[in-house]
């Protein structure tokens, strides 16, 4: 884990900086959003060679809006990895990692469907779960809980 | 020579073939669309989403008990794996670790989810292929795993068995019984089901070589589970990252060499011999003890207390009115769950709620790489991998 | 009396649609519309144990032009509505149809902004199961009431009956200007 890390702060200097986790995981903030896929690609060579999950958090007071999680795996020895990436303003737009990892396509489809968050380069970034021209992102924390489902108020 | 290169260039059309999203196949809701080129599929777009039902946003406007009851639909074959896996993170959360009689119990629980989960795959893989006998001779299996858990827990399908900090009841005499007779009677049955299918010569050659996937694709496209394990990674998290004290049970990890159905119904029969395994040694050794923390922050009083005694009963009220207190912080816990890995990640902002809950679904990924495996396979193929991947629709769009 | 005294016990008179309906009530082809965990109770209704063919009712059909018993089990969704729909509209009259399950039949728990709060909003749903998930005696003997209704129902009372219910959501859905979802989805 240190060696990562240390390869990571090499490379990325001071726009990496390393959180502690509340209980023994290592959270890893990218401050720059342009260089994930770097990131990722390093990861990758690295011995992190699962991407386990890949999804997002809402916060609107925060300057950063959203945050994206990357959750790696290193499978010899098991380490695992969680890295952050926040973004700025409504509608962010980041690089997709679905050509480093494949299993990105999918996750990102869903990340772009709940919070509306969108990936550059991403080979078919529609919506996943929810049907096509649906308005509103419903994981954002403005969208209310039974959003535009009127059977829900009566 | 150019007219006749074109002459021979010249193709029919492609055939659309859809299924689902309700198809005798699809088990569930899921949408498919098969190009064919004959009888070869050329491509395939899958659509999902047509369970989504909003469980993680859900999970924002409940306590950290209250979303238990949502872990038990996300995967509902086997719905005491989630509950177990959630109460695992909020135990995390929490800083908190159970007795040793309900880790021995959350065993139990587990490895008869495990084996109900498999019986409903390979029974099903089988029927979709035609072997019908199979599906009915194992089912019955299955129903026996049922009333065990209705004397667990109270409930056939929708378990709800485990509560934070430990479980909601005790196993009496006569379950213990129950689980004791299952365990004589179930290796035969696995053994009826091999005779059925292992070296039935129509099973071997509708799934050899079907859906072969290397090793380092399924790695790619985040594989956990028996579909991992069929492409040669001995990868468990039983064993990797043992929770739950399952560093003191023996057992093996089944691994394959393909990576295709064949191999795929192996593990997951294989499984079940170990989960047996699993179960003689945990039902031997099940230590004394409460069942549930002692900390009245998180855990219920007994009903004694909260009748008799005010202590009891302020804190059952404060329990039940506000919920469960966790510190701020982010936490990710995955457990091995019948389909793979199954993770929670919880955002807590230092209230009863969770700020965000995030289900890391086992089939969500491996899902998707079911365009790349179909490609090249026949028509009949397709339902044959389908059935192999193990996709719970609950689970996949949540 | 009349034909029967005449001919002694070798004859029977009775209603044509009362002798219809008699056979029609034991020979029900259900159609499975299972989406979510209570197809998997359903599963165990139709496996050994519990046997739905001794009620009559175990010539499952996923074709919906052969069938005329639907069940729909599990959550429905509002992106599955139209679909949902659809496949009632391919039906064959005369139809049933069971809800089976909390949230078929109301929504369940997950009220939420992607979930159908009850499939009564969009067909004419004949019984109701309830339980979460209903145990399968609790199914069985949803299949066994609709039994009953074939039996005692007349197709012309049916008619009316659906055709009141149609009226009546045409009502509700203009007076609280409610779109229904396949609307929105086309
Ligand atoms: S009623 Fe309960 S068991 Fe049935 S589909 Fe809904 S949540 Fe699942």
């Amino acid at each position: 884990m240190k060696q990562t890390i240390g390869l990571l702060t090499k490379y990325f200097g001071d726009s990496v900086a390393v959180e502690p986790g509340l209980r023994g995981e290592t959270f890893i903030k990218l401050k720059d959003e342009s260089r994930i896929r770097e990131a990722m690609e390093l990861l990758r060579d690295n011995g992190f060679s699962m991407l386990i999950d890949l999804t997002a958090v809402h916060y609107p007071k925060r300057e950063h809006e959203f945050e994206l999680i990357y959750n790696m795996l290193a499978m010899e020895p098991l380490l695992r990895l969680i890295v952050k990436l926040p973004l700025k303003g409504e509608k962010p737009e980041v690089e997709s990692v679905s050509s480093v990892f494949k299993t990105a396509n999918w996750y990102e489809r869903e990340v772009y469907d709940m919070f509306g968050v969108r990936f550059k380069n991403h080979p078919n970034l529609k919506r996943i779960l929810m049907w096509e021209n649906y308005e509103g992102h419903p994981l954002r924390k403005e969208f209310p809980l039974e959003g535009d489902n009127l059977h829900c108020y009566d | 020579m150019t007219d006749i290169k074109k002459e021979i260039d010249i193709k029919t059309d492609r055939m659309i073939v859809n299924m689902g999203p309700s198809h005798p196949v699809t088990h569930g809701t899921l949408h498919i669309v098969l190009e064919l080129e004959g009888e070869t599929i050329e491509a395939s777009h899958t659509n999902i989403g047509y369970l989504h039902r909003g469980v993680e946003k859900l999970g924002e406007y409940r306590t950290y008990q209250k979303f238990i009851p949502f872990t038990d639909r996300l995967n509902y074959t086997s719905s005491i794996n989630n509950n177990v896996g959630y109460t695992l993170a909020v135990e995390k959360l929490l800083g908190i670790q159970s007795p040793p009689r309900a880790q021995v119990l959350e065993v139990i629980a587990c490895e008869l989810g495990r084996i109900a989960d498999h019986i409903v795959c390979v029974g099903i893989n089988a029927v979709d292929i035609g072997a019908f006998t199979a599906f009915l001779y194992i089912f019955k299996y299955r129903e026996l795993i049922y009333d065990i858990f209705s004397r667990m827990c109270g409930a056939r399908l929708t378990t709800s068995y485990t509560r934070i900090g430990g479980v909601s009841r005790d196993l009496d005499d006569e379950t213990i019984r129950m689980i004791r007779d299952f365990l004589t009677r179930f290796p035969s049955a696995i053994d009826e089901l091999e005779a059925l299918l292992t070296k039935n010569r129509i099973f071997y050659d509708r799934t050899r070589g079907i859906g072969e996937f290397s090793l380092e694709n399924a790695i790619q496209y985040g594989y956990t589970g028996p579909c991992l394990r069929a492409a040669g990674l001995e990868w468990d998290l039983r064993k990797k990252m043992p929770y739950l004290g399952y560093e003191n049970y023996e057992f093996e990890v089944p691994t394959g060499t393909r990576g295709d159905v064949y191999d795929r119904y192996l593990v997951r029969v294989e499984e079940m011999r170990q989960s047996v395994r699993i179960l003689e040694q945990a039902i031997e050794n099940i230590p004394e003890g409460p069942v549930i923390i002692q900390d009245h922050k998180i855990a219920l009083p007994q009903k004694e207390d909260v009748y008799n005694t005010i202590e009891g009963l302020v804190s059952h009220m404060k329990l039940v009115m506000e919920g469960v207190q966790a510190p701020a912080g982010e936490i990710y816990c995955a457990t091995e769950a019948a389909n793979g890995e199954l993770g929670f990640y919880i955002v807590s902002d230092g209230g009863t709620k969770p700020y965000r809950i995030r289900v890391r679904p086992p089939c969500f990924p491996i899902f998707s790489s079911f365009d790349e495996q179909v490609q090249g396979h026949m028509v009949a193929d397709a339902v044959s991998i389908l059935g192999s991947l193990n996709i719970i629709a609950g689970e996949l769009d949540r | 009396m009349g034909i029967e005294t005449a001919l002694g016990n070798t004859i029977l008179t009775t209603q044509l649609s009362k002798l219809v309906n008699w056979a029609r009530k034991y020979s029900l082809w259900p159609m499975p519309f299972g989406t979510a965990c209570c197809a998997i109770e359903f599963m165990s209704m139709q496996a050994s144990h519990f046997d739905l063919s001794r009620f009559g009712a175990e010539a499952m059909r996923f074709s919906p032009r052969q069938s005329d018993m639907m069940m729909v089990m599990g959550t429905v969704t509002r992106k599955m509505v139209p679909v949902l729909r659809k496949i009632y509209a391919q039906m064959a009259e005369p139809k049933w149809v069971i809800a089976v399950g909390a949230c078929t039949c109301s929504g369940g728990f997950f009220r939420s902004y992607a979930v159908q709060q009850g499939i009564d909003r969009i067909l004419p749903v004949d019984v109701y199961v309830n339980g979460c998930p209903p145990r399968p005696e609790n199914m069985i003997r949803g299949v066994m009431e609709i039994q009953k209704l074939v039996e005692q129902e007349s197709l012309i009372d049916r008619k009316k009956r659906i055709t009141a219910f149609y009226e009546e959501l045409e009502k509700m859905n203009y007076e609280t200007d409610y779109r229904p979802a396949d609307k929105i989805l086309r």
